[in-house]
């Protein structure tokens, strides 16, 4: 079944060239037939990944250990759910893994506008296709998962996963993120094709509106899936550490947002052209700046897993997109110039603007507090390292603006906005934010930037509710039985929606806040019988033991929690050693809850005692719940006309283009 | 396996070479094509004159904007309806033919 993914992987790569060159040709030479080529070429390189794909998985599957990859990374006791993640544990299968997933989106293009024969589509297939075949390139040429094994025996077993991959979310995570930083691919080529093609109106940008949308849903969920794998598994009690990896994630989810945001002013007001342009295709950089970062081992982080001597290749890919947007952002500069210029600072557009500049600022902070090792080990032979209170001196006070902006932005006339306007609608939610800061500090929490998050975040929720108010207000009745504010919310999605998001971000920020300045932390020692008071809560060292499983030994200690002499919970944290590759990590015992998660990591044990870490996390389960608001309000602002469009155009009536 | 590696590489020869072959049914497909952007470029400016709507309603808008920027959206909304009939005619012309 190796020989079988080993060809078609390669079989992948020439077609990826064809379907790059056949659909720069068609496009330039407008010729239609060759346009179907590049788009059948595009759907080939999907379905022979895909067999690729399908082939390592089946020799993971089957303990295939004349591979060289499945014997490096998988063993016979490991669960068959982690025998598939493990095709991603390593660099070579997350190159095909990445490879697939992209092409997964390249063939939805393909087959969603691959019929229209226009240079926009043509050019957009042939980006796409170079992209593909650049991961194809890497994948077949310097990091091919079908390499035999170099002995003359196949080995009886194989090496195993790292046993902090063998965790339930690494089978989610790193697809979400792949999919997430992929799904850029295709603004990123329309953007190209609009500059290739002189299609530089708006259509770009209406076209991949989105395809930007899903990529930005799946990246935020990746990122809070790494988060919370963090959390659970690195036992330090925190889910954002500023690691250079999470870093790397992050970053394109910023210039990603960002281009989010400011679209709509191109939308609107046909300004931003050319800024929209470097958002996107910086976006599709960082992410493969990101893939640089994590598989090239220039930074140190718990994250990177599977480091490489290929990281040239992606600074050289880097500096080809670069290069290539430069000149051609150059030659198409007079159409990507505004005929307007912002008319007043107080008008939407402009704090679209400072919304973007804010974003940029946080994304340059954390660029450069990855890279700052990196470079003055280079400059001066000593490397620096940037840690956490860097990340937040600088970037906690930028986050407080972007969401003051949050607030302001909406509520916002475009053009130019009337003082009597902003007194109208600004008064109540400044007011409401202002009152609950004062309650804060009059509650005695003197934390600065704590009482200011809590007071911002007020006033955007107060603000994202008189907003749904005043759209409620102006709902007509059209004798429909829906509720007013389904009828607003169905009318305009992309707005409500947003604001859905907002508030899924207001919720994420108040967690944020409370789990930064209200974290309780202690490490203590306890001896069967003895417990200690921390808070509203007793704990009581009830048991410690150990058991042995197939894969590894553990040894637990049981932690009986009261509150107010009641009996609240049994945790066990768990100390673990992996037979296989002698590795020991510690299992994390959660007890979530609404006000707050109570974490309880084993350090080890001495003399018949188990010395404990315990983390009080105020609010922690309300950071997930904030994302998933988000990924709710983002499925809102989906578009789903689409099906109703299609099937309109293939009828053909003429009842389709009566506005209704 | 080298039957069907072999098999592999013929099918997938034969997908990007039949297009060359079949050139009425590409015609046609194009302009299918053709209808579904413009009924998406419909659907977008429909939604963006909606959003005016409310944007005047809630204040967002002076009177001024809403009725330059309503002018400006009506007008390519009546050439994207005006392609739209062209597209059509051609597509059923094509269908006859």
């Amino acid at each position: 079944m190796s020989e079988l993914g080993h060809f078609a992987l390669c079989l992948a790569w020439l077609l990826a060239i064809i379907g790059t060159v056949s659909g720069a040709y068609a496009a330039i030479k407008r010729n239609y037939a060759w346009h179907t080529t590049a788009r059948n070429a595009t759907i080939a390189v999907w379905v022979c990944s895909g067999i690729a794909i399908l082939a390592l998985a089946l020799a993971f599957l089957g303990d295939d250990y004349t591979n060289q990859y499945v014997w490096s990374f998988s063993n016979k006791s490991m669960p068959e759910i982690y025998k598939i993640t493990a095709i991603w544990g390593g660099m070579d299968g997350s190159m095909l893994l990445w490879a697939f997933i992209l092409s997964t989106s390249c063939a939805l293009v393909a087959l969603r506008a691959g019929s229209i024969n226009q240079p926009l589509l043509a050019w957009t297939l042939g980006v796409l296709n170079s992209s593909t075949l650049f991961f194809l390139v890497v994948t077949v040429f310097f990091t091919n998962p079908f390499r035999h094994i170099k002995a003359d025996f196949i080995p009886p077993d194989g090496n195993g996963l790292n046993p902090l991959l063998q965790n339930p979310y690494m089978a989610v995570h790193p697809p979400m993120l792949y999919l997430g930083f992929t799904t850029f691919a295709v603004p990123f080529a329309f953007c190209l094709a609009a500059l290739f093609s002189r299609q530089t109106s708006n259509e770009w940008i209406q076209l991949t509106r989105r395809w930007t949308l899903v990529a930005w849903c799946f990246l935020t969920i990746g990122i809070a899936l790494g988060g919370h794998w963090a959390y659970l598994e690195l036992g330090w009690g925190g889910f954002w550490a500023w690691d250079p990896v999470e870093n790397a994630s992050f970053l394109p989810w910023l210039t990603g947002t960002a281009f989010l945001h400011s679209v709509m002013v191109q939308e609107r007001k046909n300004m931003l052209k050319f800024w929209n342009v470097w958002l996107i295709v910086g976006t599709y950089a960082l992410t493969v700046f990101g893939t640089f970062l994590t598989r090239s081992g220039v930074v140190q982080s718990v994250h990177a897993f599977a480091s490489t001597d290929v990281g040239w290749i992606f600074l050289v890919y880097l500096g080809l997109i670069i290069g290539v947007t430069a000149c051609l952002t150059y030659v198409r500069r007079n159409e990507l110039r505004s005929s307007k210029g912002l008319e007043s600072f107080l008008s939407r557009e402009t704090f679209f603007l400072l919304n973007n500049l804010v974003f940029l600022s946080i994304c340059f902070a954390t660029f450069w507090g990855v890279m700052f090792p990196v470079l003055s080990e280079a400059i001066t032979g000593q490397k620096q390292a940037v840690g956490i209170p860097f990340f937040n001196t600088v970037n906690v006070p930028l986050f407080l603006v972007l969401i003051a902006l949050m607030g302001i932005g909406p509520l916002l006339a475009w053009r130019k906005a009337t003082i009597a306007s902003l007194r109208k609608t600004f008064l109540k939610p400044f007011a409401g934010g202002l009152a609950v800061s004062l309650i804060f500090l009059w509650a005695g929490i003197t934390d600065f930037y704590a009482v200011l998050s809590y007071g911002l975040c007020t006033f955007v929720f107060l603000t994202i509710v008189g907003e749904f108010h005043r759209g409620v207000k102006s709902i007509k009745d059209d004798g429909s039985s829906l509720p007013p504010i389904a009828k607003l919310v169905r009318r305009h999605r992309v707005r409500y929606g947003g604001y859905l998001v907002h508030f899924g971000v207001v919720i994420a920020t108040i967690a944020i806040t409370a789990s930064m300045a209200h974290k309780v932390e202690r490490e203590f020692s306890l001896a069967p019988g003895e417990s200690l008071q921390v808070g509203r809560f007793n704990f009581e060292l009830s048991d410690l033991g150990s058991r042995q499983t197939e894969n590894f030994q553990a040894w637990f200690a049981d932690i009986t929690i009261y509150q107010a002499g009641n009996k609240l919970d049994v945790l066990r944290p768990e100390l673990r050693s992996y037979f296989r590759n002698q590795e020991s990590t510690t299992e994390v015992a959660l007890r979530m809850g609404i006000r707050e998660d109570i974490y309880l990591v084993l350090g080890g044990m001495e003399q018949g005692r188990a010395a404990l870490k315990l983390f009080i996390n105020p609010l922690q389960i309300w950071l997930w719940i904030g994302v998933v608001i988000m990924a709710l309000g983002t499925v809102v602002v989906l578009p789903a006309h689409g099906q109703t469009v299609r099937a309109e155009a293939l009828a053909g009536s003429s009842e389709a283009v009566k506005v209704t | 396996m080298i039957f069907f590696s072999l098999l592999l590489a013929l099918v997938v020869t034969w997908f990007l070479v039949r297009p060359h072959f079949e050139p009425l049914v590409q015609e046609r497909e194009r302009y299918k094509g053709e209808l579904i952007t413009l009924l998406e470029q419909k659907e977008r400016y429909v939604q963006l004159l909606k959003d005016l709507e409310l944007d005047f309603a809630t204040s967002k808008v002076n009177l001024e904007d809403y009725q330059s920027m309503k002018g400006a959206l009506q007008s390519d909304l009546a050439q994207i309806l005006g392609s739209y009939d062209i597209a059509l005619a051609r597509d059923r012309a094509g269908a006859k033919a």
